[in-house]
């Protein structure tokens, strides 16, 4: 029994460092080293922008310094509720909070298909449990143990061996793994396909009223520390924004409407750019540039933090 | 609660120190500790139908107690008759009971006679066929006298419950697993090491073969009529690669959990794709399952020694009844029937035992001749297997109709990975085919064996498939 219970000890050790070196590899960089770096928030910004992925590709050196991104991969309402507490708390000179209106928010994709072990980063224990009912051990675990032990958190699983899969191609074929994947030389055919499957992916499931109560939420915390929130919908393609359901995009703008909130609409500017697209609804480095430069011209400078406009829609 | 979950990766650790640290020193506490750990194993499904595990342990219990004690025939009989009509009763009930009331109101409407049919709303409880079958063949067995019956109430409730091989066997016979529950265990360092091994061998099969496949298998056999004969065989093989990793992923993971807890049960599978012909194959599939039909219906029919036509009868009655066994559908029966036609030709050219060591023993590859043999048993395995799959036998046959009728060079459902997974498994099992399971190494250098594992359990991990929906093909039957 000794034996056999100090080579099981040894080979969880070595499960252990397999981890660490995965964490330290890989997913420190692909999945956490963004939420932690977004910690290091500088002082006092005018504006921080809440996004999902749709924000997250706009690069902070492509926006004005009175403007800091704080968007990051799937995050959903409910994160954003917890990063605006966090924001709040660091940064008394914030007025205003630009926060996504993409057509997808509310679907109930949104809420089981995000990182919430990720916005854990943002929230002590109380304002955890309150949004996602964890107990002490989950989040303890959340924030303290997954983050070193990557392969323990089955959520990373597809992630990861998608990085591994991405990594092997291009190792085999440098050149022709990075041309074959940019939109622009995708035929028209696979671009609508691709669109398509997309939108059918996140848009499954009804409405979701927790992610309409984390939005009320922040509505409210806006309104206590007289923010101005002013809703952004991101430039997408012309195939993904021929292909969204048109029931979501009025949903959207009907609860922003009730609760009084302005919608910026940027969703068509880049039409027939499909040079500016990474995929179907991200913009790729050239497009984060000039959407920084449109978003600055339009909020910044047109001052929509005293718009009382429910939607401007931004022309192509 | 299944194998590949979070809950049994936490609950086994628990039972394992608290058998052999905490309840070591007793043997009826550590039995105890067995069957409370069993029933929370079950009852984790839905501890409503523990009920009827209970119902088969006390009737089984008492009748074994009474067969054995009464010198009368006509009691000893009785007894038996009450085992039987309890447990194939509940049996008949839970999974046939639709079953024959639509077949019987199908043969009313053929007949012309109109029928208002109402279905039963029954759920299907996990394992009933196997553990109904582990338990009849204790009565029966102390019926023929083979076996005397134990005293032990809580030995003989935990053999009934034993969790590694409650839901999906191996179904394992009182002779050979009841005596391990009478007497004390010792811990075995190597037996358990290699218990670890064969769960970790267990689990890729599962997660990462039978998983990965069946993505595929539902989307080709869902949507049949839109592909061509390419996409329809490429859905079989991999049919035949998921059902195969499922099933004996199962069992190997069973009879290593087993092992932790020094316990050892039957083999269940022993390399079948490997076989030559379909009698070496059903030696080698599914093995618990096909000794029982040897034994409890085949035998008991007459077997071999009776007239050749009343040997054909009975081969092709212990297959159709294996078929029924599988599921309450035409599909399932026509399946077992399809396998009891392929042996009917080696049954009647004696060649039923032709081969009854190893492909290519001795030998690193196979020959020609066997190499050609076992891509044929392959081929007819899997026309079986289409009808195993499909929801019912008319699609069965419409499924093989495309296959015939289509283009097979048209294929669009290739899964590199999937095809990764299945050749990592044939080549491991191959090397490896002269043992009891892929993982059974013992002369290899420890930095590769660990190198294995870890390989494997990276592998289990980027397939993607943990906490997925795919449950245990077995569970449903």
């Amino acid at each position: 029994m000794r034996s056999f219970l100090i080579r099981f000890l040894l080979f969880c050790l070595g499960l252990v460092m397999l981890n660490l070196v995965v964490s330290f590899g890989i997913t420190r960089g692909m999945l956490f080293k963004p939420y932690l770096a977004v910690k290091k928030c500088p002082d006092q910004p005018e504006a921080v922008i809440l996004g999902d992925s749709h924000g997250a590709v706009l690069m902070q050196t492509d926006l004005p310094e009175s403007i800091f991104n704080m968007s990051f991969g799937s995050d959903n309402l409910m994160d954003m509720y917890l990063k605006l507490h966090f924001c709040i708390r660091h940064n008394p000179g914030l007025r205003a909070v630009l926060i996504t209106a993409d057509d997808h928010i509310f679907n109930a994709y949104r809420k089981s298909k995000n990182n919430a072990s990720r916005s854990v980063f943002f929230a002590d224990y109380s304002a955890y449990r309150n949004v996602y009912h964890a107990n002490p051990v989950q989040y303890v675990m959340l924030r303290h143990v997954l983050p070193w032990m990557p392969l323990f958190d089955l959520n990373n699983a597809q992630l990861l061996s998608q990085y591994a899969r991405i990594m092997i191609r291009r190792r085999l074929n440098p050149d022709g793994y990075a041309n074959a994947i940019l939109w622009k030389n995708l035929n028209p055919a696979v671009r609508q396909d691709k669109a398509r499957t997309r939108v059918m992916n996140q848009f499954e499931g009804d409405f979701d009223n927790g992610l309409h109560d984390a939005f009320r939420k922040i509505v409210l915390l806006c309104r206590q520390h007289q923010l101005k929130l002013i809703g952004i919908r991101f430039p997408v393609t012309e195939e993904y924004a021929g292909a969204v359901p048109q029931i979501c995009h009025d949903h959207v703008n009907a609860v922003f409407n009730e609760a009084g909130i302005p919608i910026v609409d940027f969703q068509n500017v880049y039409i027939g750019q499909p040079d500016l697209f990474l995929d179907q609804d991200h913009l790729n480095r050239e497009g984060s540039r000039k959407f920084g430069c449109s978003l600055e011209n339009v909020v910044l400078h047109q001052k929509m933090w005293d718009a009382d406009n429910a939607l401007i829609t931004v022309p192509n | 609660m299944l194998f590949n979950s979070i809950d049994f990766a936490l609950f086994l650790p628990i039972v394992f120190i608290l058998y052999w640290f905490v309840f070591n020193r007793n043997l009826r506490v550590q039995n105890a500790l067995l069957l409370v750990a069993s029933y929370t194993f079950y009852g984790w499904w839905d501890y409503r139908f523990l009920a009827l595990i209970l119902i088969s342990s006390v009737v089984d219990y008492l009748a074994g107690m009474q067969i054995a004690s009464t010198g009368c025939p006509g009691k000893r009989k009785a007894w038996l008759l009450l085992s039987l009509f309890t447990n194939l009763g509940l049996l008949g009930f839970f999974k046939y009971a639709n079953f024959f009331i639509d077949s019987f109101v199908r043969m009313l409407t053929i007949l012309g006679l109109s029928v208002n049919q109402s279905s039963l709303q029954v759920i299907l409880p996990v394992g009933i066929s196997f553990y109904t079958f582990q338990t009849l063949s204790y009565t029966i067995d102390i019926y023929r006298g083979k076996i005397k019956p134990t005293r032990d109430v809580v030995a003989f409730f935990t053999f009934v419950a034993f969790f590694p091989q409650l839901v999906a066997g191996p179904i394992e016979r009182a002779k050979s697993l009841l005596p391990q529950f009478l007497n004390r265990r010792r811990f075995d360092a190597a037996g358990a090491t290699d218990g670890m091994r064969q769960i970790l061998w267990g689990l890729f099969k599962k997660v990462a073969v039978a998983d990965t496949c069946a993505r595929l298998v539902n989307e080709i056999f869902a949507n049949y009529q839109q592909y061509e004969s390419g996409d329809l065989i490429l859905g079989v093989i991999y049919f035949a690669f998921q059902i195969y990793g499922d099933f004996s992923g199962y069992s190997d993971i069973a009879i290593g959990t087993a092992r932790l807890f020094g316990f050892g049960l039957m083999r269940n599978f022993a390399f079948p794709y490997f076989s030559r012909d379909i009698a070496e194959f059903w030696r080698r599939w599914h093995i618990s399952l096909s000794t029982w039909f040897r034994d409890y219906v085949y035998i008991p029919l007459g077997g071999s020694r009776v007239k050749p036509l009343h040997h054909i009868r009975n081969t092709l009655i212990t297959f159709t009844v294996s078929g029924f066994w599988h599921g309450a559908n035409w599909n399932f029966i026509f399946w077992g029937f399809l396998n009891g036609l392929y042996y009917l030709p080696l049954m009647l050219s004696n060649r039923v035992k032709t081969h009854m060591d190893m492909a290519a023993t001795g030998k690193r590859l196979p020959g020609f001749r066997e190499w050609l043999s076992m891509v044929l048993t392959f081929i007819l395995t899997c026309i079986a297997w289409i009808f195993f799959r499909a929801d019912n036998i008319r699609q069965g046959f419409y499924y093989l109709l495309r296959i015939a009728s289509t283009s097979p060079f048209s294929v669009t459902r290739f899964s590199r990975i999937s095809f990764l997974f299945i050749f990592i498994l044939v080549i491991t099992e191959w090397i490896q085919r002269q043992k009891e399971h892929g993982l059974q190494f013992d002369r290899v250098p420890v930095a590769w064996r660990w190198a294995v594992y870890y390989g494997l359990i990276l592998l289990i991990y980027f397939s993607g498939n943990f906490q997925s929906k795919y449950e245990f093909i077995y569970f449903q039957f």
